[in-house]
């Protein structure tokens, strides 16, 4: 029988996020809001603002890295 | 001793003189049960029919009909009927578990005949009867019932003979008749006393069928239409006195609840479910007034069981139903207040009606519970010190440090981030009790991506700041939207200024 893998073998566990007690609501301890990667892209397009982020943050890599040669 | 005259071979109407002079030297003797021909003007053959079935079926629990040349009978196998129990007296109750409930049917029964014409012949153990109104003179003729009886009559059973009626027999109206292929399922009733009894799902089909659609019986005896592709046939209600409703129609609707419990046939609950979702797809009597709550539907008496578990012990079955009617992406909508991280997670929201909500969360999947067991699931993230980070993933991680010190955030960490959801990865969260922000490892490995989750997280962060509400913070909220906008100019502004450069040093786009 094959044993189930770890999905990030190389990752020591440290720690667990903090103990928090959020208040309830609704019947749920709301405390972590989570976000998935098409929704984090999506969610920055709808800003309005991508082409200049994208724009910006490309020029300072390359910046960076022409600094750095 | 006087011949009996025609008119009075099958009588109806008799005097005390035809008494006295044809019966009484023929060894009848007279009982008067008491009421005048004008009682109980309502009935006409149907209550009568289903009177004398119904006491059939109390006694015997099946009867026997038809038709021969002297008119229709209806006969059981029963214990036999006694002189005194045509006696009108005080009700004589008969127990929670009968059909019939004052045992005064028969002879209302018997007088609505008479009043439509029909002379009524009595064959039970050891005696026979006529069934007759007693004509008396008292200032102007009066019609009492009463009955003629001698020592006489059958071994077994009764039988009621309806002297010259022709009509309809009412089969239909009575769930023993119906062909056993229309049963489609049987769940114990509350009623378990002498035996137990089943509340059945019968297809509205032919016998069971009306021009509604369904038909509900109650203890195997016609009630209503319903509209639906389904009929009943339901134990667990009381009727009201004069048998033209229940007693309580909630209760009707509770104990139609206790069936659909017990049903674990999928392709009846792919039926059942779009009756009783909101808006109903399929419009029925059941969509709105079914009721499943689980403490009114109690236990079923057999097993003990409550009747909201039984839905439990068949989720699956019910899960595999609701996945092909309804979606394997939805889940059951308790308030619309999280709907948008019900939507988030990679659900959907469907409300149900209100009377089996709660009973159906507990095979089901409700907004609630996905967002309990998402809350569960996150809080096993594992944080990933810094020095177990590639170089590229470090690098990318204190960008967003720094411009998350910006907006106070002092708390940003790398981890393994389980999926909020079977349907939702993560890549970044917000925790809003440590005001600490989480970005998986894998997003960690892009700077777009890192910054991608860092302005959106900080969006979170500034708008539970700026409300003091959690829920205001949440994806697709206005405020969120206006924080994040906020922090994406802040970040767009910030890099062009060269501000960040530093941390841009080996960042990969």
């Amino acid at each position: 029988m094959t044993r189930r893998q770890p999905l990030y073998p190389h990752v020591p566990k440290s720690r667990k996020p903090g103990l928090g007690i959020p208040s309830p609501i609704q019947g749920v301890q709301l405390r972590f809001l989570p976000d998935s990667p098409e929704f984090l892209t999506l969610s920055v397009n709808n800003t309005g603002l991508r082409g200049r982020l994208d724009s910006v943050v490309r020029a300072a890599i390359k910046r960076a890295n022409e600094v750095r040669r | 001793m006087r011949a009996i005259p025609e008119a009075q071979a099958k009588p109806r109407t008799i005097t005390m003189e035809d008494f006295e002079e044809i019966w009484k030297p023929r060894g009848w003797r007279l009982i008067i049960i008491g009421p005048t021909s004008s009682w109980r003007q309502e009935w006409g053959e149907w209550e009568a029919i289903r009177d004398i079935v119904q006491n059939a079926l109390d006694e015997a629990e099946a009867y026997q009909y038809g038709y021969d040349s002297e008119g229709f009978w209806i006969a059981d196998k029963g214990k036999g009927v006694a002189v005194s129990d045509f006696l009108l007296g005080p009700p004589k109750l008969k127990p929670d578990y009968a059909r019939g409930k004052f045992g005064e049917g028969m002879k209302i029964a018997a007088l609505a005949l008479l009043r439509k014409g029909y002379p009524v012949h009595v064959e039970t153990i050891d005696r026979e009867f006529w069934i007759i109104f007693l004509e008396q003179q008292v200032n102007g003729k009066v019609e009492t019932l009463a009955a003629l009886w001698r020592p006489n009559g059958s071994r077994t059973g009764t039988k009621f003979h309806i002297i010259g009626y022709t009509g309809p027999s009412f089969d239909y109206y009575f769930a023993v008749n119906l062909p056993r292929r229309l049963i489609l399922a049987e769940v114990p009733s509350p009623i378990n006393v002498p035996t137990i009894r089943y509340n059945q799902l019968i297809r509205a089909e032919g016998m069971a069928s009306s021009p509604a659609g369904g038909v509900i019986y109650t203890r195997d005896i016609y009630l209503q239409d319903i509209k639906s592709t389904f009929s009943y046939n339901l134990w667990g209600l009381e009727l009201s006195p004069d048998r033209h409703g229940p007693k309580s129609e909630a209760d009707m609707w509770l104990d139609m609840g206790r069936l659909w419990s017990g049903v674990s046939n999928v392709y009846l609950l792919e039926e059942f479910l779009p009756m009783v979702l909101e808006p109903p797809v399929v419009q029925s009597g059941e969509s709105r007034y079914i009721r499943m709550d689980s403490w009114d539907m109690g236990s079923e008496p057999g097993s003990k069981k409550r009747y909201a578990d039984l839905i439990k012990d068949h989720a699956q079955i019910w899960q595999a139903a609701w996945n092909k009617i309804v979606g394997i992406d939805a889940v059951i909508r308790t308030t619309s207040r999280w709907d948008g991280m019900v939507k988030h997670l990679g659900y959907r929201s469907v409300t149900l009606q209100h009377g089996v909500t709660d009973a159906l969360a507990t095979a089901i999947m409700t907004d609630l519970v996905l967002i309990r067991e998402s809350q569960a699931r996150l809080r096993d993230s594992e944080i990933v010190p810094d020095p177990m980070l590639t170089r590229t993933a470090l690098i990318h991680l204190n960008l967003a440090r720094k411009i998350a010190l910006k907006f106070r955030v002092e708390r940003v960490q790398a981890a393994v981030i389980p999926p909020a959801s079977e349907r939702a990865r993560t890549a970044g969260l917000y925790d809003h009790v440590r005001e600490e922000i989480l970005i998986h490892l894998e997003t960690l490995e892009s700077a777009t991506k890192t910054l991608d989750t860092i302005i959106h997280e900080l969006g979170h962060h500034r708008a539970y700041k700026a409300s003091g509400d959690i829920q205001m913070a949440e994806d697709l909220m206005p405020l969120h939207s206006e924080k994040m906008t906020e922090v994406a100019a802040y970040v767009i502004g910030s890099t062009a200024a060269n501000e960040f450069d530093e941390n841009f040093k080996g960042a990969v786009w």
